[in-house]
C-alpha cells in the first residue's frame, strides 16, 4: 500500500508543480512599463491608441528556442506595449508539423485578439489559418508565408532575393572566378528559397564560379560542424562558404578552426545574432545577410492592432468586400553586414 | 500483499491494475484543475483540437505497446510514418488512384517492418541499434524523395481527405478511427493467443524458447505490426494536412515510448497494455494543452516534458518492485 501512496504523492506533486510553473513563469504575457508612459502621452492623441488590456495577441512559431524568433518577438512585444495590449509568445519547441499545428489550433481555440504566425509548411498551415480568419481573428504571417491561406498580410524577407544578394556579394569579391560551397537545411521552405536564390544566381551571373556542393547542415550546430568538416575535406580549395542559416554558420566556424582553415575559407552567414556579429568584427565571418526580425514582429503587431480595433476603415466591411486596405506582402528587407557596419546591428537584448 | 479494503476496491484493482489507475487519477486531477483555472479547456474547439493532435501518436502507440511488451522497442516509427505519407503523395502525384497509392505505401512500410523483424527476431540484433538505423534510412528516403520540399495531394480524389479532416456527428473522423483501432488493439493485446506469446517472449525469452515458442517469428510479427500502425498514422496525417512534409513524424518515437511507459509498459518487456498507452498519450497531450492554455513560456515545455517522463518512469519502477515482492 505504501508504494501506491508514494505514487499518488508523486501524481499530486506533478499537478502542483504544473500549476506552480503556470503561475510563476514570467512568460505569461508581457506588458512593460512603457505602457504607462505610452498611455498618458496618447491621451492627447485620442483613445484609438489606448488599447484594451484584455486583448491578447499571439506570436506563434516552431522550434521556439531559435534565437531569430526572440528578435521577432521583441519587436512584437514593443509594438504591443505601445498600445497597452497583452502579447504572448507561443508555439512549440519541436520541428514537427503536427506539434506546430496543434499548438496553433489550441491558441486559436482561445479566441485571441490576433495572431502572427510563421508557417513551417505553407499548405499544411492553411486550414488552421483560414479557421481563425473565419472566426474573425486577424492573422498575419511573418518570415515564412502561407500564400494560399486567407491570411491578411505577409511580412518577411524575400528569401530568394536574400540568396541572390549573397551570391552577388561573393561573386564580386571573387572577381567572378573561384570555387564555393553552401550549407543549408532541409524541409524548411524559406531556407530552401535562399539556397535556390544563391545557386541560381551563381549559375546564371557568375559562370566562372563553381558551386562544388550544397550540404545539409542538420538541425543544430554540432551536426553543422560535422557537415562543414566533411565538405572541407572533400573540397579543400573552396574560397567561400555560404551558410543559409545561423546554426550552419556557427558550426562552419568551428569546423574551419578545427581544420586550420580559419581565414583561408571565408564564410557568408545569415542573420545578425551576437555570435555572428562578433565573428564579423573578429574576421572569422566575412559577411552576413541580415534579415529584419524585429521589424517583422513590430509591424505584424501594428497591423494586427489596427485591424482588430477597426482602425482600418476605407469602406464598411472592407474585409468582406475584398477592398484592398493593407499591403498583401511586405518585404522586410535584407542587407549585407560587414566589418564596416556590424556595430549598427547589435541590439540591447542580444 | 493483502487488500483488506473491501470488495469494491478489489474489483477495481483486478480490472484496472495498479499502474493504469494511477494514470487515470492523474488525468482526472489534471483535467479538473485545468478546467477550473482555464475553463476554455472544456470548449469544443479545444477538445477537438487536442483529440486530433493526439490521434496519430496514439495509433503509433498501439503498435509500440506490442514492441515494448516483446522486450524491445521501435525507434523507426516516426520515419516510417513520414515515409508512408510521402510515398502516398508521390504515387498519387504520378497519377495513381490515391487509395491504391495508400495501399502501396502501407505495403512498402510493411517491408521496413519485415526487415526490422528479421534483423531483431531472426538474426538477433539489438532492437535499439536496428530501429535507430532504420529510422535514419527511412527518414533519408523521405528527404531523397521530397528533395526537402513538401508534396501536396491537390490533384487527388478529395474524398481521401475525409479520413483526416472530416467530421462525423461533430466528432473528428481521425479521432474515431484512432478510438476504434485502440479498442481493437487493446482487445487483441489482452485476449488473443498470439499476443500472449509476445508477453511470454518479453518476460522471459529463454523460458519462452524452452516452452516451444518460436521467438524469432513472434518478434517478426511484432515489428511488422508496429510498422503497420506507423504507416496508418502517416496516411491519416497526409489526409489531415493534404500535404506530406519531409519532417512529418519526427520526434514521435520518443513521445510514444514515454506515453507507453507512463501507461504501464515496462522497458524490460513483458508488461503493457494499449489502454495504458492511450492514457499516456492522453496525459502528455493534456499537459501540452495546459502549457498553451496557461501561456507557459515555450522555453519551459521541454523541461516539463522531461520531468514528467522521469516521474512516470519512477512510478513504473516502484510498481515493479511491488510486483517482485
Amino acid at each position: 500500500m505504501s508504494k501506491k501512496i508514494v505514487s499518488i504523492v508523486l501524481a499530486i506533486v506533478l499537478v502542483v508543480s504544473l500549476s506552480l510553473v503556470s503561475c510563476s513563469t514570467p512568460g505569461k504575457s508581457d506588458q512593460t512599463a512603457a505602457q504607462t508612459t505610452a498611455n498618458s502621452s496618447d491621451q492627447k492623441a485620442g483613445s484609438a491608441f489606448t488599447g484594451n488590456e484584455s486583448q491578447e495577441f499571439y506570436m506563434v512559431t516552431f522550434v521556439s528556442g531559435y534565437p531569430f524568433w526572440k528578435d521577432c518577438y521583441n519587436g512584437f512585444k514593443e509594438a504591443g506595449a505601445l498600445y497597452g495590449v497583452k502579447t504572448v509568445y507561443g508555439g512549440t519547441t519541436e520541428y514537427d508539423v503536427n506539434a506546430a499545428i496543434t499548438a496553433l489550433d489550441q491558441i486559436i481555440a482561445k479566441k485571441p485578439a490576433g495572431i502572427a504566425v510563421t508557417a513551417m509548411d505553407a499548405k499544411a498551415y492553411a486550414p488552421s489559418i483560414n479557421k481563425a480568419i473565419e472566426q474573425g481573428i486577424p492573422v498575419i504571417t511573418f518570415d515564412s508565408d502561407s500564400p494560399m491561406s486567407k491570411r491578411i498580410s505577409f511580412i518577411g524577407t524575400q528569401n530568394y532575393s536574400a540568396g541572390v544578394t549573397a551570391a552577388r556579394y561573393i561573386g564580386e569579391k571573387l572577381g567572378g572566378k573561384g570555387k564555393v560551397a553552401a550549407l543549408t537545411t532541409l524541409a524548411q521552405s524559406n531556407i530552401k528559397e535562399r539556397t535556390d536564390g544563391f545557386q541560381e544566381t551563381i549559375k546564371s551571373e557568375f559562370p566562372g564560379i563553381e558551386l562544388v556542393q550544397v550540404a545539409d547542415a542538420g538541425t543544430d550546430q554540432v551536426a553543422a560542424a560535422t557537415s562543414a568538416a566533411n565538405l572541407l575535406k572533400s573540397n579543400p580549395d573552396i574560397q567561400y562558404l555560404f551558410c543559409a542559416l545561423v546554426t550552419a554558420s556557427v558550426g562552419a566556424q568551428q569546423a574551419l578552426t578545427e581544420a586550420g582553415k580559419k581565414g583561408k575559407v571565408k564564410i557568408v552567414a545569415f542573420d545578425t545574432d551576437t555570435v555572428t556579429l562578433d565573428a564579423i568584427k573578429s574576421g572569422d565571418v566575412d559577411a552576413s545577410i541580415s534579415q529584419a526580425p524585429w521589424a517583422m514582429g513590430y509591424w505584424a503587431m501594428n497591423y494586427l492592432y489596427f485591424i482588430k480595433n477597426g482602425l482600418v476603415n476605407p469602406v464598411d466591411n472592407w474585409q468582406g468586400k475584398g477592398y484592398p486596405a493593407i499591403p498583401v506582402t511586405a518585404d522586410s528587407g535584407s542587407t549585407v553586414v560587414t566589418k564596416d557596419n556590424a556595430d549598427n546591428f547589435y541590439t540591447p537584448e542580444n | 500483499m493483502k487488500s483488506s479494503q473491501g470488495s469494491i476496491k478489489r474489483v477495481i484493482h483486478g480490472i484496472r491494475g495498479f499502474k493504469e489507475s494511477t494514470v487515470i487519477l492523474i488525468i482526472i486531477l489534471l483535467c479538473t484543475g485545468i478546467s477550473i483555472s482555464a475553463p476554455i479547456f472544456l470548449s469544443l474547439d479545444n477538445l477537438k483540437t487536442t483529440a486530433i493532435g493526439l490521434a496519430c501518436d496514439g495509433i503509433i502507440g498501439i503498435g509500440m505497446t506490442l514492441s515494448l511488451i516483446s522486450g524491445g522497442f521501435d525507434l523507426s516509427v516516426g520515419s516510417v510514418m513520414g515515409l508512408s505519407a510521402v510515398l502516398t503523395a508521390l504515387f498519387a502525384g504520378m497519377g495513381i488512384n490515391i487509395w491504391l497509392a495508400a495501399f502501396l505505401a502501407v505495403a512498402i512500410s510493411l517491408i521496413i517492418g519485415l526487415i526490422n523483424g528479421i534483423l531483431i527476431g531472426k538474426v538477433g540484433l539489438n532492437p535499439f541499434i536496428t530501429t535507430l538505423g532504420m529510422m535514419s534510412i527511412a527518414r533519408g528516403g523521405v528527404f531523397v524523395l521530397t528533395q526537402g520540399t513538401s508534396l501536396s495531394i491537390n490533384n487527388a480524389d478529395q474524398s481521401f481527405r475525409f479520413l483526416g479532416s472530416g467530421n462525423l456527428f461533430g466528432i473528428p473522423v481521425i479521432a474515431i478511427i484512432f478510438i476504434v483501432l485502440a479498442i481493437l488493439g487493446d482487445f487483441m493485446v489482452r485476449k488473443s493467443s498470439p499476443a500472449m506469446k509476445v508477453f511470454y517472449v518479453g518476460s522471459n525469452e529463454k523460458a519462452a524458447i524452452l516452452s516451444g515458442i518460436n521467438t524469432g517469428k513472434v518478434k517478426l510479427y511484432v515489428y511488422l505490426f508496429t510498422a503497420l500502425m506507423a504507416s496508418l498514422a502517416g496516411i491519416l496525417s497526409l489526409s489531415r494536412f493534404g500535404v506530406a512534409t519531409a519532417n512529418m513524424g519526427s520526434g514521435s518515437e520518443m513521445r510514444v515510448i514515454s506515453a507507453a511507459v507512463i501507461g504501464g509498459a515496462a522497458l524490460a518487456g513483458g508488461e503493457g497494455s494499449v489502454f495504458g498507452t492511450v492514457l499516456g498519450v492522453l496525459l502528455l497531450s493534456i499537459i501540452n494543452n495546459a502549457l498553451v492554455l496557461f501561456n507557459v513560456s515555450v522555453h519551459w515545455q521541454n523541461l516539463i516534458a522531461g520531468t514528467i517522463l522521469i516521474l512516470a518512469v519512477t512510478i513504473d519502477l516502484l510498481s515493479h518492485k511491488r510486483k517482485n515482492k
